[in-house]
């Protein structure tokens, strides 16, 4: 028999699952009895076998699988252990290399929903544990085999961001022979290291290393390099990315060669930004002498439309002023989000703004720099050579408002001090810190190195900083080492601020679809073992834009994301999951209704005829069938049959103790992972029935829950504005509000529906949430409303 | 005489500065008229220059000021300078953008029927006393600038004054064309009020 029509006739037997358990060592086993879970396993209907492994994961485990397929003639596996966002690809892999199809498997989440959030409640957790296994195995049941979806992959790459990160990405990719669009909002690429002076811990210029590579972009033949542009938005999916790129006008063209004639003669003198607002620059202008690429740009807010500079330019048609944004739609099949981060802003910490003398790193890195506003001299505000200097490290950064540690703040605080000590070995240096992390390679031999030099470090973060007559700075500190107060008047202030989510972070997680973690920095696929990847396949991150971190570290991550970015694009192809929309022709009405909703305009619809999905363009949100009147239509994967078969199994017994949560893949059933993950304990009674979208909710599941009984019903998704498939979650709330009307007349109190919204990285919110329904379950419990909906 | 600080651009070891004296100031509006960011906005100049009133006869909105000048070079009482860490320059005009001295030509002339008689203003404010009132106005046009602070200042709109050609070393840019499109014509006061706010008829 060949292998496809042992697999037919497998399905259409009986179902014959097996159920593997997961101890997970202690993680779930010190929890929640496995044994127990394992022989109730082995009494649910339909299973022929059930086992419990130490590490189902791990070869051995996945050798079992294989193993007792064989053996029993498995034909449906579940597996009761981690998240499925974690390891459902591994098992998924697992069955069909011994020729059962991939999507007759199903994930009991007993980790990150049972044992991490109930350490403290092992009875209860088992129980639930076992619901849970109860529930996958009667999904289980109605599984289908699917066949596989091939789609082809664009080899073009788009980078977001032209920082050091964004650059080495681009560089890399470029040189593998991928066309790649490097797209910066700015008017050079170079990003915070181009403004830097030296670098740590090997005291080198930074633009000298830099600027080559800059230059190097600027002449890639495969790089096309599109500065003061942003994106305007993205669709599609792996391989097959369109991007939308604003092209800002810039009011000058690729004729213009950045001789400068024309800023010498602009009447209007500005800030420069570049300098951190230390220094001028005209209306025309490039912000720093080595910018790539080199064309001045024509700050419209600024400019007066005088006309000197198109006077003086004798480039012809290199200034235009009619000039209008203009928009690209590019193709590709990766992208590379390496935008960085934003500088802290201190205002109003320790006199930054109100006493002349304070500043940040950023700032001290231009005085500092032989290019910036003073070339170089490190002076007062009043002009005069400071006799002192303190740096206070961890502003803004390790406290409680934003709890991350900025990564290399004590570094280039050491390194400023290195410099100071060349320069004016004269000069009195303090730096004031809670610990000095020093620990990357000659990190600490650095920090050594500056300790002999006479630098004082004090530990204690200054709690009071005055001014003085002479614009000098009074620190108050408590030496912690000592336990003793003193007072310090330095000359000039430094503050170590640290690096920030940027300011629009929340605008290019909506385009690009990722998710961000607590701190606001994008979120990577797995904090160990995916530390590039996104939740969101074919988006990579790059640099500061994922966390804080050093240059080195930016470069590393850098490359990574390139040569990760570069895999679907050698291959040539990718397989996205099938469990897309299907439609029963006999059954449609050729309303329409689907159609309309579905975001991706992937299903036709001619009056009178039965609707047809374009199979390339969906993406199993499973909108279509949440909405379709007849039920004709069905998301492969998660059919009403499955998910009622689940909702079953979880409402069997006490379902008024029960709250039912409807959680989608993307963001809050990642929220209830990272609760797990984060161990926020909740009550055990939640039940989570997964669906790909909350645009997957319809009515019919949650009249069935209510139907059963269930105490409280959550429906969940992403937050509105957050949709993984473009706006599947705002269908939800519409047809949610509509259902919650008819609760009433159905007899349900609807103080017991509830829909809510959870980002992936809202565990805390989740667990909370959780607490706070529950409360009012005992309380609606107690008022006796609990009773099941009556069935039609 | 004191100047005030209207506007300062700070920078570590740099600033530039506009600097206003308002007793040289005729409430003219020729700087409202002209500046190019719309920086700057006219009070009742006659009351302002009167003393009737605390308001200096023009305001500058920080946020749309630029410091670029073209105040400077075109106000005929100076009344403006630019400092550039302390130095009194003018970039537009040291580049070659305007020229340094700018005169009118043109026409004036009084409608006695409108002038309420009694008021004075354009007496009190004219600079160059070109302005003599008896029985009735009399104005005397070689004394006259063609300034229009008279008509600006003037409640009853008795005044018609029309600037009929520049005088000069015209410079060839487009702010110098912007200057004759703008300043050149009848003085207006409703040309120096900020324009309505733009409908969808307008657009």
């Amino acid at each position: 028999m060949s292998e496809k029509k042992k697999e037919k006739s497998r399905v259409k037997e009986e179902p014959r699952i097996g159920v593997f358990v997961c101890d997970c060592g202690l993680n779930i086993a010190g929890v929640v009895n496995c044994s127990e879970v394992t022989k109730y396993a082995e009494k649910l209907p339909d299973v022929v076998v059930a086992v419990e492994n130490k590490y189902t994961c791990a070869d051995s485990g996945q050798e079992e699988i294989k193993k007792y397929i064989k053996e029993n003639n498995l034909n449906r596996v579940v597996v009761a252990s981690c998240s499925p966002r974690l390891h459902e690809p591994t098992f998924r892999r697992c069955i069909e290399s011994v020729g059962l199809n991939r999507y007759l498997f199903e994930m009991a989440n007993i980790r990150e929903h049972c044992s991490w959030v109930h350490p403290h409640e092992p009875e209860k957790a088992t129980e639930k544990a076992k619901d849970l296994v109860a529930m996958a195995v009667a999904k289980a049941k109605h599984l289908k085999p699917l066949p596989k979806i091939q789609s082809p992959v664009i080899n073009k790459a788009l980078v977001i961001g032209g920082g050091v990160a964004g650059i080495q990405s681009a560089l890399d990719l470029a040189d593998m022979g991928f066309k790649t669009y490097l797209v910066e909002r700015e008017p050079s690429i170079g990003g915070h290291m181009a403004a830097l002076d030296k670098t740590f811990p090997t005291i080198d210029c930074s633009i000298c290393i830099l600027g080559p590579k800059m230059s190097d972009v600027g002449n890639h033949p495969n790089i096309e390099l599109l500065t003061y542009s942003e994106i305007e938005g993205i669709e599609g999916y792996i391989g097959n990315f369109s991007v939308r790129v604003r092209k800002k006008a810039r009011y000058t063209t690729d004729e213009c060669n950045g001789c400068g004639e024309c800023w010498n003669v602009c009447p209007v003198i500005t800030k420069n930004e570049y300098d951190r607002g230390l220094g001028p620059r005209k209306a025309v202008y490039i912000p720093f002498p080595q910018v790539v690429p080199l064309i001045a740009t024509i700050d419209k807010d600024h400019c007066i439309e005088c006309g000197l500079c198109e006077n003086v330019c004798e480039r012809e048609g290199a200034i235009d002023f009619d000039q209008k944004d203009e928009f690209l739609d590019l193709e590709v099949g990766t992208i590379i989000v390496a935008t960085g981060f934003s500088d802290y802003d201190p205002t109003g910490e320790y006199g930054y703004g109100e006493y002349e003398n304070v500043l940040t790193g950023m700032d001290f890195e231009r005085l500092i720099n032989a290019s910036g506003p003073t070339l170089g001299n490190v002076v007062r505000k009043d002009g005069k050579k400071p006799k002192s200097i303190a740096w206070i490290q961890c502003v803004g950064s390790r406290n409680e408002k934003n709890p991350h540690c900025s990564n290399f703040c004590c570094m280039y605080a050491m390194k400023e001090a290195t410099q100071i000590k060349e320069k004016y070995p004269d000069t009195e240096v303090y730096i004031f810190y809670m610990d000095i992390r020093a620990f990357g390679k000659d990190f600490e031999e650095f920090y050594k190195r500056l300790m002999k030099r006479g630098v004082h470090f004090i530990r204690g973060i200054p709690a009071e900083v005055k001014e003085t007559k002479d614009k000098n700075l009074k620190l108050v500190v408590e030496n912690t080492l000592l336990g003793r107060v003193s007072e310090y008047e330095v000359e000039m202030l430094v503050l170590s601020t640290g690096c920030m989510p940027q300011e629009d972070a929340q605008e290019m997680q909506r385009k690009t679809n990722i998710s961000r973690t607590a701190d606001g920095f994008f979120m990577e696929a797995h904090p160990k073992l995916r530390p590039v990847d996104t939740p969101t396949d074919g988006i990579f991150l790059a640099g500061c834009a994922q966390s804080p971190k050093d240059i080195p570290n930016s470069v590393a991550q850098a490359k990574a994301s390139a040569a990760s970015a570069a895999i679907p694009m050698i291959k040539g192809v990718v397989e996205p999951d099938s469990i897309i929309a299907s439609v029963d022709p006999e059954k449609c009405t050729s309303c329409g209704l689907c159609a309309k909703y579905c975001p991706y305009h992937a299903i036709t619809h001619e009056k009178g005829k039965p609707v047809e999905i374009i199979e390339a363009a969906c993406k199993g949100c499973g909108t279509c069938a949440a909405i379709c009147p007849v039920g004709a239509m069905e998301q492969q994967g998660f059919t009403d049959a499955q998910l009622m078969a689940q909702i079953e199994a979880a409402l069997k017994e006490k379902p008024d103790q029960k709250i039912l949560a409807f959680l989608c893949n993307w963001c809050s059933y990642g929220g209830a992972d990272t609760a797990g993950i984060s161990r926020f304990e909740y009550p055990t009674n939640v039940r989570v029935i997964r669906y790909m979208c909350s645009g997957r909710a319809s009515a019919k599941l949650v009249n069935k829950a209510f139907e059963l009984g269930a105490g409280m019903v959550l429906v969940s998704g992403c937050h509105i504005g957050d949709c993984h498939y473009i706006d599947g979650n705002y269908s939800c709330e519409d047809r949610m509000k509509r259902y919650e009307k008819t609760l009433e007349r159905k007899g349900i109190d609807p103080r017991r529906f509830k829909v809510e919204w959870f980002s992936a990285s809202e565990g805390g919110e989740f667990a909370e949430y959780m607490h706070k329904i529950e409360e009012e379950r005992k309380k609606l419990e107690k008022e006796g409303v609990l009773t099941p909906m009556k069935k039609k | 005489m004191t100047s005030k600080e209207l506007k300062a651009i700070d920078m570590w070891q740099e600033k530039v500065q506009l600097l206003y004296e308002k007793d040289k100031c005729i409430g003219c509006g020729i700087c409202v008229q002209i500046c190019p960011k719309e920086a700057l906005m006219l009070n009742p100049t006659g009351a302002s220059i009167k003393g009737y009133i605390e308001e200096d006869p023009i305001n500058l909105d920080q946020e749309k000021c630029v410091i670029c000048g073209v105040c400077v070079a075109l106000c005929p009482e100076d009344a403006f300078k630019i400092l550039i860490n302390g130095e009194e320059r003018t970039l537009i005009v040291e580049n070659d953008g305007l020229p340094e001295e700018i005169k009118f030509e043109g026409e004036i002339s009084i409608d006695q029927e409108k002038c309420p008689k009694g008021c004075r203003t354009c007496e009190e404010i004219c600079k160059e006393e070109a302005i003599k009132i008896d029985e009735e106005i009399k104005i005397d046009e070689e004394k006259c600038t063609y300034c229009g602070s008279c008509v600006i200042a003037c409640p009853s709109e008795a005044i018609k004054l029309k600037r009929t050609k520049l005088v000069c070393e015209e410079t060839d840019t487009k702010i110098m064309k912007r200057v004759k499109d703008t300043l050149l014509g009848e003085v207006r006061l409703e040309n120096m009020l900020p324009a309505a706010p733009e409908t969808k008829e307008n657009e």
